[in-house]
């Protein structure tokens, strides 16, 4: 027994330390993989800036036979970068629709990287479909006749600029001010539209006079554009009800070395704040401690109340920042004390905060209706992680002996007074019957 | 009663004892003709709301009685609860809690359940000696025991009272007949304490049953028309004034009852006869002193005015809604369609039906055609106590005939009568006497000796005897008094009564002796076979979900689920609100993304389905489920409709031939979900319906049934039970439809074509997260 326990001892301070230590929140396994067609060496800023970041990169090629993102049953990495072969067969068949989503599912991010120059997989295809991301056709490209970058592509006008002022998260990617004058090099490739699914968050979309055209068939003008304008993304990410992050880049060449050393080049900052919001880095909210009581008692979390009681409740909240745990500050955290419909909606008011929490409270008076009531917490916020929590407790009525007694109530009084002059009456009307002689003869009754 | 003065005394000596014995037996016989099932099955709790009333009593038992009284149950109604003690007629926990705490103080620790499911078939012995009471007081005790003997074994009380049946009923009849036997005597004797001790027992009743406003009515009505018949006596005085004051106020005291018998319209009448028996009182005193022609006047003009204002009082409190106005239950009893049309969930119950004629046979037997008689025989009499039999009897009758449920009040004054009526005859036709000369002689010699032949006889039953005593006469006798006349009519009732004992011992063995949790059915060789699949699956939820799962099924089987599961149910028999019920309906009658979110409102883990397709066990949901639709078009008339659940021609389907909307109902699709795989390439035949399934297999056309939001968490051996567990939200924003497409290998429509679908996502717009 004793050495069993040691060894979970063990176990548990390993994974605190290296919990601890981890850049992400959810650990620090990355795998690449990695296009064949795509040179290692093009990424290497990219690549080098993850592994001083502290992840464990690992770098396989697509087609490589032992990749899996599974063992027996067991996710075997914390993260994957996706980008994406020319033909499914280099794929292999641990990287399909399903087993992505099970990646996810199962506590995986994901960064799905679209090769420039290559069509969308079926495979990849169906899992963004999934998401309610639709992956443009082959051999399409984004094309934009007015902000188009000059220098790389002054015919064909698929090489764009923008500005970092036009990123749409900022929970996501956030330029500081020196970054305002920046641009962001997208040097080619095509964009994506999304659908209507609610987890989606746009990072970045094409400038307004932008379209998707296919060179091959439409070469002078475009009938039916695949999508125009700022329908059309070239980055956008998603995070699962499960707290975990997909992101969708429509180009690899994002995150090229020659597109990070280019001048005034924002992509470098770009990729990072990107990899780092995915692979869980930052944004993320955990919910440390729900706390609920009587005002005035020390006993947490009861599982019945009366109406009328009088409850505090009290959550901690605290934010993954730079490696650790810190207190997580917010104005909009909100209560809602509900069964079916909210009786309350209560903003939560911060009060104290320790080196790793933020204490948020509030305290009511419970509704003047018995039922099984629900402490929800529910904060959701683009881009942040999900904060979601549920207590049932139970509202119960008055007890037999909780009401104010009579004597207590004025109005009552004359009610009381009633009683005792009733029963005075009676005593003295059965007095006076008793003593009072009757002088008439019974017989008088009888005769009439 | 005088014992005659011709007996022995030796044998005068022995009558009481041969009473008792008598009524022993009885109750022994009572008891014992109540335990098929026990013997049969086991000691169990039968159907549904037993198991409430089982629940409830464990917790009695459990906790003290003052926090039974401040119960709020957290684990029926989610979300709303239920403030069970003050919702439910303790009367029933309390005496089982009584026994088990009085047989732990003799050392006799019996377990709660064996206490339950055995109260019934004690408090049937106690009722027994009730009626005997009762009826002593309408005829002698002959009759008594023959009453006695016949409300022990009549099926229309053992229907209610078989062990097991722990319902609010068992112990009700009996308090019934105490609280009557007690008014009668009170009325006889114009006692006080005999009234007070109606009133007692009376407050027992009103603990124990919603049906004291029986006798909150009936004794009122039968106060009214003894003072209409001019039968105000100071007796009627003393014994009603006692027991509707002291009985009045005791009813208060349960919280269920509190204000009601001031304030609602079924207790009026009671305070009605109240008033004008103190008016009456009055007008006798007044009439005592004051000479007859002012008295005229005074009556005419005073009790007149004091009427008029009276009822003028009732009619502008119940306008103006201090009085409760009368409920949907009451209108019911009046018009049988009322229900139907108004309220559809108290219609929903097969025992809130109309009684079907032979039922009055199947319950009572040959009494059924004695009790006129009998009627017949107390009308001759017509003492006080008697018009309180013919009252009963009248109303109960009607009452029977409206409802099912009410045939249990009906059982004991049929028994009554058909003793008084039985009793009178073997009275007449066991009198050995000859006709006398002298008339007055003979009268009083029957008068005084028919009770005691009765008994004897009624007891050894010999009518051979009797004949062979019979035949020594000498002169050849005509009419009764022939031997031939008196055999015939004995020996024809003793084959009555024994047919009666074989009826009723057949019917309780057949009808009534079932549990419903455990089904038995006949294999072919003749062996029992026993069908277990309700409790098979309420252990599984015991066993295999979360402590808090909240298990949605029709009310049927709510209590069940709380008493067996022990799991958090949204509605249950106790039928307290409609809504709710309705919101249940609506979710079992829509379509997957209709029901979801009212699932997801609820915090629904489980749902819970009964489907006897594939056994033929005709109970199941499908075949209730139009009362599903039902409830719930009252209340959203403009989602669920009933004719949307028929075909074109006007009738119920299950098979290809269903409409949309059966097929597309969640119901439906749990009822149905995978059941045609079990039949293979065999047509797959719902064998309660007898109609087939479209089967994939079969027939290429047909879709086989898809459940999206809800996947299958167990299904009972015979597929009588079948639950779901309801899914999460799907962690990736789609919905279920899509979701399970997916899964099973569908690709997702949409980006086909060359455009792609349009999104909302304009640029820079806040997005708003509604999950």
């Amino acid at each position: 027994m004793s050495i069993r326990s040691v060894l979970v001892q063990l176990l548990l301070v390993i994974a605190f330390v290296g919990n601890a230590l981890a850049i992400s929140a959810t650990g620090s396994r990355l795998l690449v993989v990695l296009d064949p067609s795509l040179k290692d060496e093009d990424y290497s800023l990219f690549f080098s800036d993850l592994d001083s970041r502290g992840l464990d990169l690992t770098i396989k090629a697509a087609n490589d036979p032992s990749l899996g993102l599974f063992e027996y049953g067991e996710r075997i990495y914390d993260h994957l970068i996706l980008t994406l072969p020319p033909t499914q067969k280099a794929l292999g068949p641990n990287l399909l629709a399903k087993p992505l989503l099970d990646f996810s599912a199962a506590g995986g991010n994901i960064v799905v990287v679209l090769n420039a120059n290559e069509h969308a997989l079926a495979s990849v295809r169906e899992f963004a479909n999934q998401l309610d991301v639709f992956l443009p056709f082959r051999d399409t490209k984004l094309v934009d006749h007015f902000s188009y970058d000059k220098e790389a592509s002054p015919l064909l006008h698929d090489a764009l600029v923008l500005s970092p002022n036009s990123l749409l998260a900022p929970e996501i990617v956030s330029p500081t001010a020196d970054d305002a004058s920046k641009l962001l090099y997208y040097p080619g490739g095509s964009a994506f539209s999304l659908g209507n699914n609610q987890l989606l968050v746009p990072v970045l979309a094409a400038p307004e006079t932008a379209y998707i055209y296919d060179p091959a068939e439409e070469a002078t003008k475009s009938e039916t554009p695949f999508a125009t304008g700022s329908q059309a993304f070239l980055v956008a990410s998603l995070q699962t009800r499960k707290n975990t992050r997909v992101t969708f880049v429509a180009s690899n060449l994002l995150f090229t070395n020659d597109a990070f050393t280019k001048p005034d080049s924002f992509n470098r900052a770009f990729a990072a704040q990107l990899s780092a919001w995915t692979f869980a880095e930052k944004s993320v909210l955990r919910l440390e401690s729900v706390t609920h009581r009587l005002v005035n008692s020390s006993e947490l979390n009861p599982s019945i109340y009366r109406v009328k009681n009088e409850i505090e409740y009290e959550v901690e909240l605290s934010r993954f920042t730079d490696g650790k745990w810190a207190p997580f500050y917010a104005s909009d955290v909100q209560l809602e004390f509900t069964m079916l419909d909210p009786y309350y909606r209560l903003t939560l008011i911060p009060s104290s905060s320790s080196p790793s929490a933020q204490t948020y409270t509030t305290s009511f008076i419970a509704p003047d209706q018995h039922g099984m009531f629900s402490f929800v917490l529910n904060y959701k916020r683009p881009g942040l992680s999900f904060v979601e929590d549920k207590r049932v407790v139970t509202l119960r009525h008055f007890g037999h002996n909780e009401f104010a007694r009579s004597f207590e109530i004025p109005n009552a009084w004359p009610y009381a007074t009633s009683i005792f002059v009733v029963v005075a009456a009676w005593l003295l009307f059965v007095a006076l019957w008793m003593f009072s002689a009757n002088s008439e003869s019974p017989s008088v009754k009888k005769t009439q | 009663m005088q014992l005659p003065t011709s007996l022995p005394p030796a044998a005068a000596n022995a009558l009481p004892l041969l009473r008792t014995l008598t009524l022993f037996t009885i109750a022994g016989a009572a008891i014992a003709s109540r335990l098929f099932s026990v013997v049969r099955f086991e000691s169990i709790i039968h159907e549904f709301d037993p198991w409430f009333n089982f629940r409830a009593t464990k917790y009695l038992v459990a906790n003290d009685f003052y926090s039974f009284l401040d119960w709020f149950d957290d684990r029926t109604w989610y979300p709303l609860g239920r403030v069970t003690g003050g919702t439910l007629y303790p009367g029933l926990m309390v005496t089982s809690a009584l026994i088990f705490h009085g047989l732990k103080a003799l050392t006799l620790p019996v377990d709660i359940r064996n206490i339950c499911v055995m109260l019934a078939p004690v408090f049937s012995g106690l009722t027994a000696y009730a009626t005997y009471l009762f009826t002593r007081e309408m005829k002698d005790h002959s009759a008594g025991l023959l009453a006695a003997a016949f409300i022990g074994i009549a099926p229309g009380y053992i229907s209610r009272s078989v062990a097991g049946s722990y319902d609010n009923e068992a112990i009700a009849i009996t308090l019934l007949m105490f609280t009557f036997y007690l008014w009668i005597k009170a009325l006889k004797l114009g006692s006080a304490f005999w009234g007070a001790l109606t009133a007692l027992f009376y407050f027992y009743m009103v603990a124990a049953w919603g049906g004291y406003v029986f006798i909150t009515n009936i004794i009122p009505l039968h106060a009214l028309v003894l003072v209409i018949m001019g039968r105000y006596s100071s007796r009627l005085y003393v014994a009603y004034s006692s027991w509707y004051a002291l009985g009045t106020l005791a009813s208060m005291q349960i919280p269920f009852v509190g204000f009601l018998p001031i304030r609602s319209s079924e207790h009026m009448g009671a305070l009605g006869v109240f008033g004008l028996l103190q008016l009456v009182g009055f007008a006798v005193y007044v009439r005592a002193r004051v000479p007859s022609k002012q008295f005229k006047v005074l009556v005419v003009g005073s009790v007149g005015a004091l009427v008029v204002l009276g009822v003028a009082g009732i009619v502008g409190l119940t306008v103006s809604g201090v009085i409760a106005p009368w409920t949907g239950r009451f209108y019911s009893l009046w018009d049988t369609g009322y229900a139907k049309i108004h309220i559809p969930i108290i219609a929903s119950v097969s025992e809130h039906q109309p009684t079907a004629w032979p039922s009055f046979f199947f319950d009572t037997f040959m009494l059924i055609w004695l009790f006129p008689a009998g009627v017949y025989v107390v009308f001759q009499e017509l003492r006080d106590e008697h018009l309180f039999v013919i009252i009963y009897g009248i109303l109960a009758s009607y009452f029977a005939g409206v409802m099912v449920r009410l045939m249990l009040t009906l059982t004991p004054i049929v028994c009554v009568c058909g003793a008084v009526a039985l009793s009178n005859i073997l009275d007449i036709y066991t009198n050995l006497e000859k006709p006398v000369e002298e008339e007055e002689e003979k009268k009083e010699e029957k008068e005084e000796a028919s009770p005691l032949k009765k008994a004897t006889t009624s007891l050894i039953e010999d009518e051979a005897s009797i004949l062979s005593l019979g035949s020594m006469s000498k002169k050849p006798l005509i009419g009764v008094y022939s031997n031939w006349a008196r055999g015939i009519v004995l020996g024809m009732f003793t084959l009555y009564l024994y047919m009666f004992v074989q009826h009723c011992t057949w019917v309780t063995s057949n009808a009534y002796s079932s549990p419903s949790v455990v089904l038995a059915s006949q294999m072919a060789d003749g062996s029992q076979h026993i069908i277990d699949d309700f409790r098979e699956a309420y252990y599984w939820l015991r066993k295999n979900t979360a402590e808090d799962a909240k298990v949605m099924s029709w009310w049927d089987y709510g209590y069940q689920i709380g008493g067996m599961a022990d799991r958090t149910t949204l509605v249950d028999n106790n039928t307290w609100n409609n809504t709710h019920i309705a919101t249940v309906g609506k979710a079992m009658s829509s379509r997957e993304e209709v029901s979801y979110p009212i699932l997801r409102k609820h915090d629904v883990d489980y749902i819970l389905v009964i489907f006897g397709g594939l056994l033929g066990y005709s109970g199941d949901d499908i075949n209730k489920f139009l009362w599903m639709v039902r409830i719930a078009e009252g209340i959203w008339p403009e989602e669920v409709k009933e004719r949307d659940f028929f075909t074109a021609r006007g009738e119920y389907r299950v098979d290809a031939e269903a409409t949309p909307t059966m097929k597309n109902s969640l119901m439906y699709k749990m009822s149905y979900y995978r059941f045609a795989d079990v039949f293979g390439r065999q047509p797959a035949i719902d064998r309660v319906r007898n109609q087939r399934i479209p089967s994939p297999m079969q027939d290429a056309s047909a879709a086989p049934i898809e459940l999206s939001s809800v996947e299958e968490a167990f299904t009972s051996e015979n597929w009588i039970v079948r639950i779901y567990k309801v899914k999460e939200l799907d962690p990736f924003g789609r919905e279920h439809a899509a979701a399970t497409a997916f899964e099973s290998g569908k690709k997702k429509s949409g980006a086909r074509g060359r455009t792609a679908p349009v999104g909302g996502h304009a640029k820079g717009r806040a997005r708003v997260l509604r999950v």
